[in-house]
């Protein structure tokens, strides 16, 4: 049976279909710690899969990105938005990062980072403060960025996801880097 | 001067760290090292305490006895043993994660111990619902091993089915 469809407008893009919010894959799923095949076909179900990622990220208060193996899909895309974050001055804006690489790297910086497939905890990570990725983006073209602090090390949780690394592979101390997170009160 | 270990365990409660270094601070001791945590339910504290010369460990177990007593603990003194002489090895940290069940601690250290392995540092916690087993080692590895040899050892079969990463203390990042 078609689903009822409501549009609405994105900016200038148009209309889409309402917020499609999948369930988010939480470890111990294999899932998880599965290395993501690159995607090859950047056609109708790539913008699908765009499109899921960014209404299950934004369903999530306070999140700033998603990868597709958090929703259970093994290829290499993850959608990344800090806009609005007050660690980030001039954020990129909404971005799908296709095939990410990590072609540049610059400084280190320790910073607490949470993971919706790991909801208990959050961990000290150390990561480089300045990066350079090259990606595609939905269409297929080649594009490449410079990030730094705190949307670069967004940028690199999420690519760390297509390669099965989660932040529990990344702390130097369990006893100083990883913290149960905060009980959230209501809901 | 003198140095010391000094072992406390108990039930947890306010004001056994207070009570423990401010008897130690009597005897003119100066906390050098301490690690402290809540294992279940109880309190355990391992502090490294320097003491003039003329201290002795029974003088530490006299002046600790009211505050040992008091509070219910257990506590153990002893001389601190000389560094060893590995302080030049490759340190890496371990981490080891999944599902919990009984044999995992042993497991590693198992496997370490027989790769001439030598853990310097180990805490494990279970955390999130359903519960996670983490187990976090900073080990020193012998000459010749690297970070990808440290992996080989530990995916023993003792450690099947469990998630593992190694990180050399020399490459920090990526």
């Amino acid at each position: 049976m078609p689903r009822t469809r409501r549009a609405r407008h994105v900016g200038a893009v148009g209309v889409r279909a309402p917020p499609l919010i999948r369930p988010v894959v939480i470890y111990p799923d294999r899932r998880l710690k599965t290395p993501c095949a690159p995607v090859r076909s950047f056609g109708a179900a790539l913008a699908r899969l765009a499109r899921d990622l960014e209404d299950t990220a934004r369903s999530f208060p306070r999140t700033t990105g998603i990868a597709a193996p958090q929703v259970g899909e093994l290829w290499r895309a993850c959608f990344v938005d800090c806009t609005g974050h007050p660690k980030v001055p001039e954020p990129h804006g909404p971005l799908v990062l296709v095939n990410p690489v990590l072609m540049h790297h610059s400084g280190a910086e320790t910073g607490r980072e949470g993971c919706l497939s790991l909801p208990e905890i959050t961990a000290n990570v150390e990561r480089p403060v300045e990066i350079a990725v090259r990606f595609r983006d939905l269409a297929g073209d080649l594009r490449e960025i410079e990030a730094s602090g705190f949307e670069a090390r967004v940028i690199l949780h999420e690519m760390d996801h297509l390669d099965g690394v989660l932040i529990l592979d990344r702390v130097r101390s369990l006893a100083l880097d990883v913290f149960p997170r905060k009980k959230r009160s209501g809901g | 001067m003198s140095d010391f270990t000094v072992s406390i365990v108990g039930e947890d409660r306010p004001g056994i760290v207070a009570a423990v270094t401010g008897a130690l601070l009597e005897a003119g001791g100066n906390v050098e090292n301490c690690r402290a945590s809540i294992l279940a339910g109880s309190f355990a504290m391992v502090l490294a305490v320097q003491v003039p010369e003329w201290v002795t460990d029974h003088d530490i177990v006299d002046l600790l006895a009211p505050t040992v007593s008091g509070l219910g603990l257990s506590l153990g003194v002893r001389p601190a043993a000389p560094a060893h002489g590995d302080a030049g090895r490759e340190r890496c940290v371990i981490t080891i994660y999944g599902a919990d069940r009984p044999g995992i601690v042993h497991g590693a250290a198992s496997a370490l111990a027989a790769a001439d392995v030598n853990i310097v540092d180990l805490s494990s916690r279970l955390v999130g619902d359903p519960p996670i087993y983490v187990l976090g080692i900073e080990a020193e590895i012998p000459d010749g091993m690297d970070a990808g040899g440290l992996e080989r050892v530990i995916q023993c079969p003792a450690l099947a089915g469990l998630d593992m990463s190694v990180q050399s203390e020399s490459e920090r990042l990526l």
